[in-house]
C-alpha cells in the first residue's frame, strides 16, 4: 500500500507539511514525514466525514495533530472502512434525487404535524393546565383588555341583571368544562362583540346588546362563547402557536428580516385555520345548546347578518380570516334542522 | 493531486477562497432537515456540525481550509439546556407576572454571559492549519458593549456613538487569539465618526427616496384599485406594495453600513505579522442582500441555501490577509474544553455580538 496523501499539521505550529498516511493491518497508523515517522494506533484516530465535494476530510490525532485528506474516492473508501463508517449521509447529500426525496419528506412531515399532530398535542396540553393557573391567566388577560380596549359598561343595572340571570340559568348551569361568568363592558374600538377568556370569563359589549332584537340572539352568542370555554380554545391556541413557532425554528433555523417574515406566512395561515376550526366548534356547541333549549338556530345568524350589514364588511378571503364567513355559518345553522 | 493546497510560490497579500456552491449546500441543508424531522429534532446538533464543517471546509486561505471541531453531543446537551431555559422563562413570564423584575435583573446578568460563552465556543472550535483560535472571556466588556454603551450614546445625544462602535469591535477582536498570538484592533475615533456621519447621510437620502417611492406606489395603487371588488383585498396589496420600497431601502442601508464597518475594522486589525484586509462594495452587497430576500420570499424559503452561499462567498472572497508568507510562523497554545451551553442558549434567545 502506498498510503494516502495528506497535509499534516502537527498542532504546535501553523506550518503545514505534505505527508503520507499508511494504515496497516496490525492496527497502526504511520505518518511518513521528511524528518522521521510518527506512529499512532488507528483506534485512537478521530476520522471525520467529508462534507462537500471540495472540502478536505479531517483526521485528528491523539497528540493534537491534524491531517487533511483532499477529495479522492479511493481515500474516502479506505477511510470509511478503517473508521467503520458507511458514509451514507455523505452519499445522500451528494445527489439530487435523494435531495428531492428529502424535500418531499420534510414538506409532508411538517404539513402532517401541523395538520394532525399539533392540534392533538395542544388539546392534551390545554387539558392539563391546572384550573387555578388558567383562572389567573384569564384574570390577567381581562385586566389587560380593560386597560387597552374596553370601558365600564353603560348598560342599565336592571338590564344587566336580567341578562345575567338568563345566562346563568340557561347556559352557565349546563356549561361543560368548568364555571363560566359573564362580564359587561362598553366595546369602544372593538364595537359589537363577545369574547371568551381562559378560566371561563365571557365578555359581552353594550354595542352587541344594542344590536340584538331578541334576547335569544344574545343567548346564542353567549352559548358560542361558552363553547370556546368548554373546549379551552384560548389555551389550546397558545400551545398551538408555541408549537408552530417551534416547527418554524426547526425548519428555517437562523433567518432574519424579510426572510423570516416570508417563512412566517405559512404559520399565519395555519393559525388562521386553527382559529376558524375553533369558531366552527363553538358554533356547533351553540347550535347544540339551541336545539336542546328549543331556540331556533337562526337567532345567531340573524344577529350576524345584521352586524355584517351595519359594519358594511366584505368578506376577507377565507384563508386569511380568523372566522368562517357569515354565509358558511348560516349554511351550518340550516344544515342542522 | 492537490495542486489546490500548494502554498503559493510568491507569498503576499491574498484573499480567502470559498469553494462552496448553492446547489451543493441545498442538498446538505435539505438532507439535514429531513433527518432532523425524522429524529424529532435530535439530529439538529449533527446537522449544525455538518453545516459548519461545510462552510469552514469550503473556506481556504493560501490553499488551506479552516476546520470546525464542534462536537454534536456537546451541542445537543447545550440545546436541551437552552430549550429548558426557554420554556422556564416563557412559563415564568406567562404565569408569574410578579417575577418580571427578577427576570429583568437576570437578563442583565445572563445576556453578557451568554454572548461571551457563545463567542468562546465558536473561537475554540475553529482552527486553521491545526492551530486553534481562542477567546478571552471578557464578561465585563460584553456588559459594557450591550448595556452601558447604548445608554451613553442616548445620553450624549449620539456623541458617544464612535466610542460605542469601537468598544464593540475591540471586544470582539482584541479578545480573540490565533494560537498564542492576539489580534489587535487599532483605529482612532475619527474615522469611525466620519463613517457614522456618512452612513447617516446615506440613511437620509434613502429615507427620502423611499418616501417618494411609497407616495408613487400609493398613487399607482389608488388608480389600479378598481379590479379588487372588496376593500380589504385592495388594502392588502397596498400594504405589500408600500412595504417594498421600505424593505429595499433597509437593505441598501444595511449593506452600506456593513461594508463600511468591515472595510474599516478588518484592515485595522493585526495578528502578529499578519494584517487583515477587506474591500467590499456597498452596491454589490446591497444587490446580494436584496435579491437573496426576494429569492427566499418567492420560493417560500427554498432559495435559502443559495442565498447563504452567495453572501458568504462574496464576504469571504473580498476578505484576506496582507502576507501569506507569515502564516507559517504561528504557535499553538493548550486550549481547554468548553461547553456549548452559552452558544446554544444564545441561539435560542437570539442574542449575539458578531462581526
Amino acid at each position: 500500500m502506498s498510503g494516502i496523501a495528506v497535509v499534516f499539521y502537527d498542532g504546535r505550529r501553523s506550518a503545514p507539511r505534505r505527508a503520507r498516511l499508511h494504515l496497516d493491518v496490525t492496527g497502526l497508523a504511520r505518518i511518513e514525514l521528511a524528518d522521521g515517522d510518527r506512529s499512532y494506533r488507528i483506534a485512537e484516530l478521530v476520522i471525520g466525514d467529508r462534507v462537500g465535494a471540495r472540502s478536505p476530510r479531517q483526521i485528528e490525532f491523539p497528540d493534537g495533530a491534524l491531517a487533511h485528506v483532499e477529495p479522492d474516492a479511493r481515500s474516502d473508501a479506505l477511510l470509511d472502512r478503517i473508521a467503520g463508517q458507511s458514509g451514507w449521509v455523505r452519499r445522500l447529500e451528494a445527489r439530487w434525487p435523494q435531495a428531492v426525496a428529502a424535500l418531499a419528506l420534510a414538506i409532508l412531515a411538517a404539513f402532517g404535524f401541523v395538520r394532525y399532530g399539533l392540534p392533538a398535542l395542544a388539546a392534551a396540553a390545554a387539558g392539563r393546565v391546572p384550573a387555578d393557573i388558567e383562572r389567573q391567566v384569564g384574570e390577567r388577560a381581562l385586566r389587560e383588555i380593560d386597560e387597552d380596549w374596553l370601558e365600564p359598561s353603560a348598560l342599565d343595572r336592571q338590564r344587566q341583571a336580567g341578562l345575567r340571570a338568563d345566562f346563568e340559568r340557561r347556559i352557565a348551569s349546563r356549561a361543560e368544562g368548568g364555571a363560566v361568568r359573564l362580564e359587561f363592558r362598553a366595546g369602544g374600538e372593538i364595537g359589537p362583540n363577545a369574547l371568551a377568556l381562559p378560566g371561563g370569563i365571557v365578555i359581552m359589549t353594550d354595542e352587541l346588546v344594542a344590536q340584538a332584537q331578541h334576547d335569544d340572539e344574545l343567548m346564542m352568542v353567549l352559548a358560542h362563547e361558552a363553547g370556546h370555554v368548554a373546549h379551552r380554545h384560548t389555551l389550546r391556541q397558545v400551545f398551538e402557536s408555541l408549537g408552530l413557532a417551534a416547527v418554524l425554528t426547526v425548519l428555517t433555523g437562523d433567518l432574519s428580516g424579510p426572510a423570516s417574515l416570508a417563512a412566517a406566512l405559512p404559520a399565519v395561515l395555519a393559525q388562521a385555520a386553527f382559529s376558524r376550526r375553533d369558531e366552527r366548534e363553538a358554533d356547533a356547541y351553540a347550535f347544540g345548546w339551541a336545539d336542546a333549549a328549543g331556540v331556533p338556530r337562526t337567532r345567531m345568524t340573524d344577529l350576524l347578518e345584521r352586524l355584517d350589514k351595519s359594519t358594511g364588511g366584505g368578506d376577507w378571503p377565507t384563508y386569511l380570516s380568523t372566522h368562517p364567513s357569515s354565509s358558511e355559518r348560516a349554511a351550518a345553522a340550516r344544515a342542522g334542522r | 493531486m492537490s495542486e489546490t493546497i500548494a502554498t503559493p510560490a510568491a507569498p503576499g497579500a491574498q484573499r480567502l477562497e470559498f469553494t462552496g456552491t448553492g446547489g451543493e449546500y441545498f442538498r446538505i441543508w435539505i438532507v439535514n432537515l429531513a433527518l432532523t424531522i425524522l429524529t424529532l429534532g435530535i439530529y439538529s446538533a449533527w446537522a449544525k456540525v455538518r453545516r459548519l464543517k461545510y462552510f469552514y471546509g469550503s473556506t481556504r486561505l493560501a490553499g488551506h481550509a479552516f476546520d470546525y471541531h464542534g462536537n454534536p453531543i456537546a451541542i445537543l446537551k447545550g440545546r436541551i439546556i437552552g430549550v429548558l431555559a426557554l420554556l422556564a422563562y416563557g412559563a415564568i413570564a406567562q404565569f408569574v407576572p410578579a417575577a418580571a423584575a427578577i427576570l429583568g435583573i437576570a437578563y442583565v446578568v445572563v445576556v453578557p454571559w451568554i454572548v461571551t460563552r457563545a463567542r468562546l465556543f465558536q473561537m475554540r472550535m475553529t482552527s486553521y492549519r491545526g492551530v486553534r483560535f481562542d477567546f478571552e472571556p471578557d464578561y465585563g466588556g460584553a456588559f459594557k458593549t450591550i448595556f452601558l454603551a447604548p445608554i451613553l450614546v442616548v445620553f450624549s445625544l449620539g456623541l458617544a456613538a464612535p466610542w460605542a462602535v469601537r468598544l464593540r469591535y475591540q471586544w470582539l477582536i482584541d479578545n480573540t487569539a490565533y494560537g498564542n498570538t492576539w489580534f489587535r484592533l487599532e483605529t482612532g475615533l475619527k474615522p469611525i465618526a466620519f463613517m457614522l456621519l456618512r452612513t447617516l447621510g446615506v440613511a437620509i437620502v434613502i429615507g427620502l427616496v423611499a418616501v417618494g417611492a411609497v407616495m408613487a406606489m400609493g398613487l399607482l395603487v389608488g388608480t389600479v384599485r378598481s379590479p379588487f371588488d372588496n376593500a380589504e383585498a385592495g388594502f392588502l396589496v397596498f400594504v405589500v406594495l408600500l412595504y417594498l420600497p421600505v424593505l429595499l431601502g433597509g437593505y441598501v442601508l444595511y449593506a452600506y453600513w456593513r461594508r463600511s464597518v468591515l472595510n474599516l475594522m478588518l484592515p485595522a486589525t493585526q495578528a502578529g505579522p499578519v494584517r487583515l484586509a477587506c474591500a467590499l462594495s456597498a452596491r454589490r452587497l446591497a444587490w446580494i442582500y436584496a435579491t437573496n430576500a426576494l429569492g427566499i420570499v418567492l420560493t417560500l424559503g427554498l432559495f435559502l441555501p443559495w442565498a447563504q452561499v452567495r453572501a458568504a462567498k462574496y464576504l469571504l472572497e473580498n476578505t484576506g490577509v496582507s502576507d501569506t508568507g507569515a502564516l507559517d510562523g504561528f504557535i499553538a497554545t493548550e486550549t481547554e474544553r468548553t461547553s456549548a451551553v452559552g452558544e446554544e442558549v444564545g441561539e435560542l434567545f437570539d442574542v449575539d455580538i458578531g462581526l
